[in-house]
């Protein structure tokens, strides 16, 4: 047996929170063995939230020392579900003094920390707390005891307590600005060091556009409602909060969709690309190029996205729907994001999106022309500022230089943030999205 | 052996495994309305059968496919005049 890393290198790998209304989720299924060493980014895990199955990545380079939650088990956000051992020393001391103190077990009741329970009076947690370890987790957490409602036995004050009420304070003051405004609950946000606004924004993308596309047999099925409910949110909130203006462009894809062809016609299926990714692509290139339109709109201010970052609104063939995100989508050649969204849009329909995979965009995109209408006046999903709804490509009358010609034509419609964005930015944004229309596919 | 070529079998295969909820028995449903396939599902169909026949399906024979029926009848022709 090889010997076991010093105790003091592991961190803990805790239950993510995949969406504002999860508190809890279910290992169905370890990808890693005690041993394994794993990359940042390697999903680890396959866990079950009450909408979904979602693939779970590590958040750091190391090894596997301890699966301590096996399949099957229902835990609460935060709760520790493996150990590892970080290569290299490069995290922070504060987060080594963290997973030191956390211990190692399931905690027996976790259900038990959501029944009502009395407040804790002042003086309880005396005898609140039992252990010197919690006490010492507490200290380390900066969490007030005093101020920690018991729901152990007989009130005493448990582990995922402290690492909960923890959870509620260490929140960045952007985190708490971007929550506020789009509506995420932070007490649900638990995890490793403080709560970022990236956090924020991946449990509002998650929590709003849950995935229920998994087609075979769950333990507990997907529950459509509940999608319906976090949809039937997030739209409400958009409508009545976001003033919403909408422009408009018709764009003549005559000479693209003639060069797609030939160049389709050369290629097996597997390497084909189709119409939707040219004007997926074409919309990524224009918010690249009119960065006004892509971001989000934070605490009464516009803030620019990093980079375009472009969701995809998927409709599920059972209801519903999801939105993969094509990261850095406006740098990509077009094999590369056909590819990229062949793989997300199929996986987003029949299988499964990795967390990362559903959160982080800056701006949004609805293709309609499978429904074979004209257009779409679409609804922003906050924080973003933007949204681009195309509808089918179709023949059309068209006045070309004194004559009328019949082209194929898709009608382009930009839903803008007014608080943030003015129509002359979204007119420049159809212009640019034509543009790029109007380029030689390479 | 051109006669033991079945093209139901690949498209049921394929099927199966691009959308396994979608009934590959109902021949005469509608791919899209019915069936709920997107210009996605399709390319993954045609790709996977692609495959697995050995054939080509060119993007022209597309318009106007409508059915697993038609979907069948294509893959058929392709294997005999390909």
């Amino acid at each position: 047996m090889p010997d076991p890393p010093a105790t003091d290198a592991l961190v803990p790998f805790t239950m993510p929170s995949l969406g504002a209304d999860m508190d809890a989720g279910t290992i169905i299924e370890w990808l890693v063995t005690p041993g394994a060493k794993v990359k940042r980014g390697d999903v680890v895990a396959i866990v079950q939230t009450d909408k979904s199955d979602i693939d779970v990545e590590v958040f750091a380079d190391g090894t596997v020392v301890e699966l301590i939650v096996p399949p099957g088990h229902k835990v609460p956000v935060g709760t520790v579900l493996a150990q590892l051992a970080p290569s290299g020393s490069a995290r922070p001391a504060q987060e080594l003094a963290t997973a030191v103190i956390l211990p190692a077990t399931i905690e027996p009741q976790p259900e038990a920390r959501h029944e009502p329970r009395p407040p804790v009076a002042a003086h309880a947690h005396a005898h609140g707390i039992s252990s010197p370890m919690l006490r010492h987790l507490a200290e380390e957490l900066h969490v007030d005891v005093q101020r920690v409602r018991g729901t152990g036995e007989a009130d005493r004050i448990t582990r995922s307590d402290i690492e909960h009420a923890a959870s509620r304070r260490r929140i960045s003051p952007r985190a708490r600005r971007l929550a506020r405004e789009v509506g995420v609950d932070t007490s649900e946000l638990v995890g490793e060091g403080p709560v970022t606004g990236d956090d924020v924004l991946r449990a509002q993308t998650i929590g709003a556009m849950p995935a229920s596309a998994v087609e075979r047999p769950r333990p507990e099925p997907s529950s459509a409602d509940t999608m319906r409910r976090t949809i039937a949110r997030l739209m409400a909130k958009s409508w009545q909060e976001i003033p919403h203006y909408h422009v408009g462009l018709r764009v003549d894809v005559h000479e693209c969709m003639t060069a797609l062809a030939a160049l389709n016609e050369q290629r097996d299926a597997a390497s084909r690309i189709l119409p939707g990714a040219v004007l997926a692509h074409a919309a990524a290139r224009a918010a690249a190029a009119v960065p006004g339109v892509n971001g989000y709109w934070i605490d009464d201010a516009f803030v620019p996205g990093d980079g375009v970052h472009l969701a995809l609104v998927v409709a599920l063939r059972r209801g519903g729907l999801l939105a993969p995100v094509i990261h850095d989508a406006a740098v990509k050649d077009l094999d590369t994001f056909m590819a990229e969204m062949r793989d997300l849009v199929t996986r987003a329909r029949n299988g499964r999106l990795k967390a990362s995979e559903v959160s982080g965009a800056t701006i949004t995109l609805t293709e309609l022309g499978e429904g074979e209408v004209d257009f779409v006046t679409p609804i922003i999903h906050p924080p973003q500022v933007a949204i681009l709804g195309i509808g089918a490509i179709h023949d059309e009358p068209w006045a070309d230089n004194g004559m009328l010609a019949v082209r194929p034509v898709v009608h382009a419609t930009l839903a803008g943030d007014h608080r943030a964005v003015d129509g002359r930015l979204g007119s420049l944004y159809l212009n640019a999205f034509r543009r790029f229309l109007q380029e030689p596919i390479r | 052996m051109m006669s033991n070529f079945d093209p139901h079998a690949h498209v049921a295969a394929a099927l199966a495994a691009i959308a396994p909820d979608v009934d590959a028995e109902d021949l005469d449903a509608d791919l899209h309305d019915a069936l709920g396939l997107d210009s996605m599902d399709l390319l993954n169909l045609a790709a996977a059968i692609e495959h697995s026949a050995g054939i080509t399906i060119p993007e022209r024979d597309y318009p106007g496919l409508r059915t697993i029926r038609q979907l069948e009848s294509i893959v058929l022709s392709r294997h005999s005049s390909p």
